[in-house]
This record gives structure tokens, C-alpha cells and sequence, in this order.
């Protein structure tokens, strides 16, 4: 007995003095202002040891020393970072600069999440950006998120070898969707499937590249300009839900994605033949299994009528940096920034390399410099998407994601339970379109002025 | 004669009967144990084998590499400033003395619960019981903003001090209490103990077996928590906690399984020493509790 | 028999009765000392509850009645996000969630409680130095983090490749689609949970079968009770108090399941998996009215409070949560 309240007692005082300890770890920044930058993990390490040394190396130049000020970098864990960052803003003391994707910041923008980023960077910075891109980051003139990178989706990879063995060629890939699904038809084997399409919890955003080859569609994606109608119920959505459901009911796709969107495993390990992916996807090949890069063929992705050249086949999702709302040194800010993605075109350079050149960059005079960069002009796929997917990506659609979540839950019916096409869009076009009066989403879209 | 046969058959009975506990226990230990096993021996493994979809029980190619990463001062994974080991001493110091706050703290509260008589009783319990249902995001955001209203971020405190009532022991320690006999307290209430005599005396010692048992989830608690670390101390190399170190290598868009895997295997092995020094006490609370 | 069936209902009914028979004397007077040793004792886990619990919730009560937005202020909306949770354009989504919520507890609840008898009571008669080493593998895959236990058990289930339908087309049968059906799924996740849950709930049910004094079942067997009799008459009856943590904290604990489901299945099999704090986590990052988050949690709170009282209403004239 005496022990047990002889441990409460340690205890206590272990406690105490732990307390006492960790009460003065005060931070150290030589009486110069902090100015908070949050960046959520990303799965290539290579992006983090890349920004932190960035950091480093602007805080020691002019600018930060003698606006004595430095920049505080924290990596959050993804896990971790909606509530962190939620529970930060709720509480006014969010981080000055956030790393976020582009999809969620035009309708942030309007809720006064953000500052225009106009204000506080040079002109030249904006004038920069390739066209879609500026057209992405646009709201009403004001810029809200100024690009690091971009990876557009989605690309067709697939296996030189198993096309030779069927048959086909290596160096062409299918162009239109019908060729798709007959490649795939092709490829199919006991022990290898034809193609790996989208895990039906990913649909909901991979769909994207899909959906942003709709030429016909009223407006953006599957709503129209002012965001007050959904059509789906269209010739090309029909097409493309018959074409999943083609897929699976040959079972030329495996009937649970073998791995996430994201990775490329399937495809790398011969489970399947053809594999949809992002840039990213190449990364992956580069550092994970280098032994079947030259094995690896890539095309845009196939289209509803096979005509690919000049064409938007891709979303471009990516990440940029904005300045928050309640900022305190928006200036400060705005020209670390500048510095760091929007001048000289050497750190781009070097992140893209450091990337395996499987991120682009939103800037004519990056993708310049690049063009005459031995290394990135000499790497293969760097080329192929510079010039045949970047210049006609779009960017990815900006309302609500319930809107997306509904879609896929509407291709999934088809896929795994077997409904009708028809039946099941024109069940989509309605749902969507009570969503819309339900959110009242007519005329917010931030894009239509 | 007729009586050595049922006598036989009894010793076959119990014999088919020991039988088949011991098979039953070997299916449970390997249902336990394989997926367990399956954690520690992929650890060893180069990424790609383990993101491998064709299931190898053992590596084609073992590798200490995940662990040497893991150990190595600068890791790219981890923020600046922050070290593996350091951090799992850190979230030892702040379990245990979590666990010991929680244990004594809680359990007082139970013993009131359980056995004392006061004004406002029903009100009060219903007012701690309430919260066993309230899911945590309910409360997350609003308990940042109470933190640092009162500056505890980045501090010690912050670690410990919001977990450390638990309602859900509180009720536990007080269904323990509840089934206790009350012969024993009212014979010390004759000797003229006090009520809180009682309780350091007669419920402590006897707590044991509960106290093991809810103590191993309050502690493993504090020592798995990643989301309020996450939220609450990076900004203090020094406190970060184990596993939200290990979160820095999850990714919804392609997680570092060996390192995930590897950083498991290390975490776990203090709760696996510490269950196997406490698993026999779970038996010495009959000795105590068996004098009713 | 009789004899020990006298006995123990005697000592089980010793504590609701004392109780009862105190009820009528407290209401004349508390003794002053008594009540002074229990608000001390309340104290510290008071203070705590109250920084670290109850103001949150008040805060978070207090701001569901909000739109809430960070940046342009806060609107005051009375009711509207509970509307919009209740019978508004979020509102199917959410009773869905309930109701998987409901089909995790069905699942879980009697499944995870009986296996967890059944092994403390085979850890009970079994060779000590073997029920040792039970008692420590069991408990191993409560050690492991929910994202990892969902990471091992999505090998078991792939479909392609995954050891159970390897086993499974090894006897010629046809492949299952584990995670894939919303009606496999949810029992493939509940299976998850349990295995990650049971190593707990059997440690707790033997720490209450530790407790029985064995001189009940040796007066049982004297007179002649199988070990049937001696659960129905004695263990049962005496594993109530820890029984009725168990059953709450279970019930409360699958209605809750998210981590695991979340890895398992994630957002496919037709949101067949989709539990009340999925729904709660999907709301919190997608909404940008932290209001409306605030609303639904406190919603599903009431559920679940209700959930417990009718279980406490079913299971016990003795009415615990009071």
C-alpha cells in the first residue's frame, strides 16, 4: 500500500518537473517575425526535403534578413491535416502561407479564405502562366493560389511486351475508347488482366479526366456556366458508362482495383496490361521498378471518337501555395512566393528534376528553360506530356464534391450492380439537379463572370 | 467392473475434452498471431515486395533498411529537429504519467460513483455519462481553442492533461465496484476508517486486475494518439509523438509501407514487454480480491 | 444446487439492494462527511472534465446553431443545419449512416461478446502456463493501430490474389467479393473489428471471471451442475456489472467503427460501410459550414445515448446510467 501511494507520489513529481521541463521550450527566432507556412505530406519525400531547403536557403538571403523576418515550415500529416488546419483557422492563428490543391480554392476564395494574391506579387508572375493554367487560378481577375506544380490525369499506360505478344503494336497505343476495350479484350489472359480502371471509392475525382473530354458539355463538366443545370444525361455520358460497364461485365478488368489509382503496381508487377494513371504514375516506375521503364508505353488517354491530337484528355490536378485570409504579413508572404515559384526558374528546375520530371510546371518561361534543359529535353515522357496533354488540360472542376461523389456512386450501380445506362443517368440528371436547388448553386459559380 | 468403466469413460471424456481446448487454443493463438507475424516479417522487406499484390508470406530478399532509416538522425520523413528515439521516450514519459493521472483520478471519481452518498449524485453522473457518447470531433476543434486560450500548446500539458479524465473508466472502475461486497468496508466503517480510508485500503488493493486491464488501453491510448499531438505540439521538435511521426508516412496517394510497417513493429514492442509483465497480475487479482 | 443458487443470487442482489434500501434514507439526509469525501474525490475528474469535455461541448452546441465560417463571420441560423441533417439535402446520407451504424452493432456486439466468453472460459480451465501465453496473443492485435489492422486484413480479403480466396478456390469454390458487396463488406469489416477488439474483451470478461469466488462452483458441483448449469446459474449472473460495461462500450464502440472500414472498403461497396463517424469525417472535410458538422455530431450523441438507455431499459431492472 505504502508503494502504490509512493508511486502516485513519484508520479506526481515526475509530472511536475516534466512540466517545468517542456513549459520553457520556447522558440528561437532571433527576435525576427515568424511567418507560418503549412505544407501536408506528399508521397514522394523528395517534395519535402525540397522545400525545406528552399526555406532555408530564402530566409538566408536579403530579403528575409532585412525585413527581419523568417519562414517557418511545418510539414502536416495528411491524416492530420484537415483538422489541424480547421481547428487553427477556427481559432485565428491558421499559418500564413497553406500548400493546398487547386479544386478546392475558387469556392474558398469567395468565402474570404484567401487573399488575392495580386496584391502582393509582381504582375510578371501571372503574366507567366500558361494560359489554362491562368485561366484555372482566375477568379474575377484576382489570383487566390499561385501554382508550385501540376499533374495532369488521366494517361494510358500499359506493357510494350504484352502488346508484342498479342499482336499488337508496341509503339501505338488505342485511341478512342472502343479501341480500348478491344485491346483490352485482346490482352486479357488467366493470369493478367487487360486494363486496370479506377478503384470505385477514387471514382468520384478520377473520373475527371474523363469527364473533362466532354466537348459538348453546356459549360463545366456536368454543370452549365452558371451552375444552375446538370446534364448527364447525354450521348458522351452514356457512352462512357457503357464503356465501364463493358469493362467489367468481360471482366477484363479485375472486379475490385488491384491497388489504389494512384499506383501503378498492377500494371508494374503484370497483373494487368494497361493501366490509367497519373504523371505521377512514371515516378513511381522510375524509382520503384527501373528494370521495366523501357518496357512502358504511354498514350493520351483514348477519346469517345479516337481523334486525340490537339484534344483535352486530362485534368490537371496539382498543388499551389495561397496566403490566408487573416494573414498579418500578407506583404512578407507574398514575396517568399514570388521567390520561390514565381521568379527565377532555377528552383522549378530543380524540383522537377529532383521529381523525375513526373510533375510540370505552370509556367511558360519553366517549361522554357526546361525545353532547354539537356536532361528534361532528353527524358521521353517529360516530352510526351509537355506537348501533347499540358497545353489542353483542364482544370478540374470547382463546385461542390458531392457533385463528383454522386456521379461515381452512379457509375458504380452500372458497373457492380448491372442497372441500365439509360435509366441510371437519367436518375443522376435529376438527383444532381435537386442537389443544385438544395445548395443553391445557381450563379455561384466563382468562374463565371 | 461396470464402475472402472465409467470411470474409463470419464478419463476419455476429459481427455477429448482437454483435447479439444488445446486445439481450440492453438487456433486461437495462430488467428492471433499470424496476421501479427505477417507485420514483423514484411517489415523486413523492400517496398516493392510488400505493395507486391501476389502474397509472400516471407521476403524474397531481407532487408534492415526500413529500420536503419528509421533510426537514422536526419530522415527525410520526419520535420526538422525531431528524432525517432527521442520521440518514443517522450511518449513513453507522457503515457505513463498520463496513465498514472488517469488511473488515480478516475478511479476516485468511480469510488464516489460506486459507494458514496451526496447531494447532486444522479445529476453529476449523468453529466460525466453523457460524454461516452459524444463522438470525439464533436469536441476536437473547440478543445484546440480551449488549449490555447489556456496557452498549453506546444507544452507538455497539452499532451496529457485533456485525455486524462476518461468517462469511459470511470464506468468501468464503478461496475468493478459496484459487484464488490459491502460486508468489507462496513466492518472498517466500524473500526472507524474513513470513507477515504476505504478507498486507499480496501478498493485500491483490489483494483488491481481492473486497474491492469483498463490500463493497458489508457496507456496504449496515449501512446497511439496522433491526431491531437499533430494538432496541439508541432511546434515543439521535443514533444512530438510517436505515432504522429508515424503518420508522416502514410499518404492517401501512396503510403511508405515499409517504413509504415517497421515504425509498427518498434511501437509495439514496449506494449508487447509491458503485457507480458502485467498478464500474470490479471491472475494475482483473484489472491486479493477472492478473500469475499 | 439450491443451495449455491440461494447463495449467489444473494450476493448479486446485495448491491442493487443496498442501494434501494439507501434510496429512501438519502432522501431525509446525506451524512455530511460522506458527501465532503465524495465531491473531494470528484474533484480533480471534475475540473478536467469540464476544461477539457464539457465546455467544448457547450462551445460546439453553441456554434451548431451557426453557419459558421471562419473568415466572413458567423451567421446565427437557429435550427437549420439540424434541419439540413434531419430532413434536409444531407439528411439520406445520414440516416443511412445510422443504419449502418445499427448493422456494425447487430454484427459486432453478440459476436465479439460470446467468442470472448467462450475464450476467457477456456483460458480459465486450460494448463496455466498455456493460458498465459493465450492470454498475451490475444491480446496482440489490440496493439495494432486500426489502419494497419485494415491494411493486413485487405490481403486476406483482395480478390485477386488474396489468401482467402486462394483458400477458397483451392476447395473449388468461386471467388468472393470481400470488400467489394456491400453484403460481404460490411461482415468483412465487422470480422476486421472483431479481431482487433476480442484480445480486450476477453481480458475484461476474465478479469470478472477471476472474481467469482470459487467456492460457488465447488458447492455447484457437489451438487451435480454441468458446466451449462454452472454458467447459466453462476457466471452469468455474477459477470453482470462488468457485462453491462462490456455490452455498452461495445455497442457504442462498432456504432463508431471508422478507421478500419475506412482502409478496408473506403468509400466503395455502395457506401455500404459508411458508419455515423464516416459520415461525420466526410461532413467535417467537405462541408465549409463547421456548424453543420457540430449539428450531426451531436446527433449521432443523442442516438447513441438513446441506443444505451433502451439496452440499459432491456437488459436491467437496475437502471446503471442514473
Amino acid at each position: 500500500m505504502k508503494r502504490r501511494i509512493a508511486a502516485i507520489a513519484v508520479g506526481t513529481v515526475m509530472a511536475l518537473s516534466a512540466v517545468a521541463l517542456a513549459g520553457c521550450g520556447g522558440d528561437d527566432y532571433d527576435g525576427k517575425t515568424p511567418v507560418r507556412i503549412w505544407c501536408q505530406t506528399f508521397p514522394e519525400v523528395e517534395t519535402r526535403t525540397w522545400l525545406q531547403n528552399k526555406v532555408d536557403e530564402f530566409n538566408a538571403t536579403d530579403a528575409a534578413t532585412e525585413g527581419n523576418y523568417l519562414i517557418e515550415l511545418t510539414f502536416v500529416p495528411e491524416d492530420a491535416w484537415e483538422q489541424t488546419l480547421k481547428a487553427a483557422q477556427g481559432n485565428g492563428t491558421a499559418p500564413e502561407i497553406t500548400v493546398l490543391n487547386y479544386a478546392e480554392v475558387a469556392l474558398n476564395s469567395v468565402e474570404g479564405y484567401y487573399k488575392p494574391l495580386d496584391d502582393y506579387m509582381s504582375e510578371s508572375c501571372f503574366t507567366d502562366l500558361l494560359d489554362n493554367v491562368n485561366e484555372m487560378t482566375d477568379v474575377n481577375g484576382s489570383h487566390y493560389i499561385y501554382p508550385w506544380f501540376i499533374e495532369p490525369y488521366s494517361i494510358l499506360f500499359y506493357r510494350k511486351s504484352a502488346f508484342e505478344e498479342v499482336g499488337l503494336d508496341p509503339e501505338v497505343g488505342p485511341a478512342s475508347w472502343d479501341e480500348m476495350v478491344e485491346y483490352a479484350r485482346k490482352l486479357n489472359k488467366t493470369d493478367r488482366y487487360g486494363i486496370a480502371m479506377p478503384n470505385s471509392s477514387q471514382l468520384g475525382w478520377v473520373l475527371w479526366g474523363f469527364q473533362a473530354q466532354d466537348e459538348n458539355s453546356q459549360g463545366y463538366y456536368l454543370l452549365n456556366d452558371d451552375w444552375s443545370h446538370a446534364s448527364v444525361n447525354t450521348q458522351f455520358h452514356k457512352e462512357l458508362f457503357t464503356m465501364f460497364r463493358t469493362m467489367y461485365t468481360e471482366k477484363l478488368t479485375p472486379a475490385v482495383a488491384l491497388s489504389s489509382y494512384n499506383e501503378i503496381t498492377p500494371l508494374a508487377e503484370g497483373h494487368v496490361a494497361m493501366a490509367l494513371g497519373g504523371s505521377w504514375s512514371i515516378g513511381q516506375i522510375k524509382n520503384n521498378y527501373p528494370e521495366i521503364l523501357s518496357d512502358i508505353g504511354y498514350v493520351v488517354c483514348p477519346t469517345i471518337d479516337g481523334v486525340t491530337e490537339g484534344k483535352t484528355t486530362a485534368a490537371m490536378g496539382g498543388w499551389g501555395m495561397a496566403i490566408d485570409g487573416n494573414a498579418k504579413h500578407p506583404e512578407e508572404c507574398g514575396q517568399f512566393i514570388e521567390w520561390l515559384l514565381g521568379g527565377d526558374t532555377a528552383h522549378l528546375e530543380e524540383f522537377m528534376s529532383d521529381l523525375g520530371y513526373s510533375k510540370f510546371a505552370a509556367r511558360k518561361s519553366v517549361e522554357e528553360a526546361l525545353g532547354n534543359n539537356e536532361e528534361a529535353s532528353a527524358d521521353p515522357f517529360y516530352n510526351f506530356v509537355s506537348d501533347s496533354i499540358l497545353p489542353y488540360a483542364k482544370a478540374e472542376p470547382a463546385y461542390i464534391w458531392e457533385i463528383s461523389r454522386k456521379y461515381a456512386d452512379a457509375l458504380e450501380t452500372v458497373t457492380q450492380l448491372g442497372k441500365e445506362v439509360d435509366a441510371t443517368l437519367a436518375t443522376l440528371e435529376k438527383d444532381l439537379n435537386n442537389l443544385i436547388e438544395a445548395e443553391v448553386m445557381q450563379g455561384t459559380n466563382p468562374f463565371n463572370k | 467392473m461396470q464402475r472402472v468403466k465409467t470411470v474409463n469413460k470419464a478419463v476419455v471424456m476429459r481427455a477429448v475434452g482437454t483435447a479439444l481446448m488445446w486445439l481450440v487454443g492453438i487456433i486461437l493463438l495462430v488467428c492471433s498471431v499470424f496476421p501479427f507475424l505477417w507485420v514483423v516479417i514484411s517489415s523486413f522487406k523492400p517496398l516493392a515486395e510488400i505493395q507486391s499484390i501476389t502474397f509472400h508470406f516471407f521476403p524474397k530478399q531481407w532487408t534492415a533498411e526500413n529500420y536503419a532509416n528509421l533510426f537514422a538522425g536526419n530522415s527525410v520523413y520526419f520535420p526538422r529537429g525531431v528524432s525517432f528515439v527521442r520521440s518514443l521516450g517522450m511518449t513513453f514519459l507522457v503515457s505513463v504519467i498520463a496513465l498514472v493521472l488517469s488511473l488515480a483520478v478516475n478511479s476516485l471519481a468511480a469510488y464516489a460513483f460506486a459507494r458514496l452518498e451526496f447531494p447532486g449524485k444522479k445529476l453529476l453522473w449523468a453529466m460525466y455519462a453523457v460524454n461516452m457518447f459524444v463522438p470525439s470531433i464533436a469536441t476536437l476543434i473547440p478543445c484546440y481553442y480551449v488549449v490555447s486560450k489556456l496557452n498549453m500548446l506546444n507544452n507538455l500539458l497539452v499532451l496529457i492533461l485533456p485525455g486524462v479524465t476518461y468517462v469511459w473508466s470511470i464506468f468501468f472502475y464503478r461496475q468493478y465496484y459496484l459487484g464488490m461486497p459491502r460486508s468489507l468496508e462496513e466492518a472498517a466503517l466500524m473500526d472507524g476508517c474513513s470513507r477515504f480510508g476505504i478507498y486507499v485500503r480496501i478498493f485500491l488493493p483490489m483494483s488491481v486486475t481492473p486497474f491492469i486491464i483498463m490500463g493497458m488501453s489508457v496507456f496504449q491510448g496515449f501512446w497511439n494518439s496522433y491526431i491531437w499531438p499533430s494538432m496541439t505540439v508541432h511546434g515543439n521538435a521535443n514533444l512530438y509523438q510517436v505515432n504522429q511521426l508515424i503518420a508522416y508516412f502514410r499518404n492517401s496517394q501512396g503510403t511508405a509501407w515499409d517504413m509504415l510497417l517497421a515504425s509498427t513493429v518498434i511501437t509495439c514492442i514496449p506494449l508487447v514487454v509491458i503485457l507480458m509483465l502485467m498478464q500474470k497480475y490479471i491472475m494475482q487479482g483473484i489472491k486479493i480480491t477472492g478473500i469475499k | 444446487m439450491t443451495q449455491s443458487k440461494v447463495r449467489d443470487t444473494d450476493v448479486i442482489a446485495e448491491a442493487p439492494q443496498t442501494e434501494a434500501a439507501q434510496a429512501p434514507r438519502k432522501k431525509r439526509k446525506y451524512k455530511k462527511g460522506e458527501a465532503i469525501t465524495a465531491y473531494v474525490c470528484l474533484l480533480p475528474s471534475f475540473v478536467l472534465m469540464m476544461l477539457f469535455i464539457t465546455v467544448p461541448l457547450i462551445i460546439s452546441a453553441y456554434f451548431s446553431l451557426f453557419d459558421v465560417n471562419y473568415y466572413l463571420g458567423n451567421v446565427f441560423v437557429w435550427f437549420d443545419n439540424y434541419h439540413k441533417i434531419l430532413a434536409g439535402s444531407i439528411s439520406a446520407e445520414f440516416y443511412r449512416s445510422i443504419l449502418v451504424g445499427v448493422e456494425y452493432i447487430a454484427i459486432i456486439v453478440p459476436l465479439q461478446l460470446v467468442l470472448s466468453f467462450l475464450i476467457a472460459n477456456l483460458i480459465v480451465k486450460i494448463n496455466p502456463k498455456f493460458s498465459a501465453v493465450i492470454k498475451v496473443c490475444i491480446y496482440l492485435p489490440c496493439l495494432i493501430s486500426g489502419i494497419v489492422v485494415g491494411a493486413i486484413f485487405s490481403f486476406l480479403y483482395n480478390y485477386d490474389g488474396g489468401l482467402f480466396n486462394s483458400v477458397l478456390q483451392m476447395f473449388g469454390l468461386s471467388k468472393v467479393n470481400w470488400t467489394g458487396e456491400p453484403g460481404w463488406a460490411v461482415f468483412s469489416v465487422c470480422i476486421a473489428a472483431v479481431w482487433n477488439g476480442l484480445g480486450y474483451t476477453t481480458l475484461i470478461m476474465l478479469g470478472g471471471l477471476h472474481d467469482i469466488p470459487s467456492d460457488y462452483y465447488e458447492a455447484a458441483k457437489l451438487d451435480g451442475a454441468n458446466w451449462w448449469q454452472q454458467t447459466v446459474y453462476i457466471t452469468l449472473p455474477c459477470l453482470k456489472n462488468i457485462g453491462m460495461y462490456l455490452l455498452i462500450s461495445l455497442v457504442v464502440s462498432s456504432f463508431q467503427l471508422y478507421e478500419i472500414a475506412l482502409v478496408i472498403v473506403g468509400s466503395g461497396a455502395m457506401h455500404a460501410t459508411e458508419g455515423p463517424i464516416y459520415y461525420l469525417y466526410y461532413q467535417f472535410n467537405y462541408s465549409k459550414n463547421m456548424g453543420e458538422v457540430y449539428a450531426a455530431s451531436l446527433v449521432v450523441a443523442v442516438v447513441l445515448t438513446a441506443l444505451s438507455s433502451v439496452i440499459f431499459r432491456l437488459t436491467s431492472s437496475e437502471k446503471s446510467l442514473d
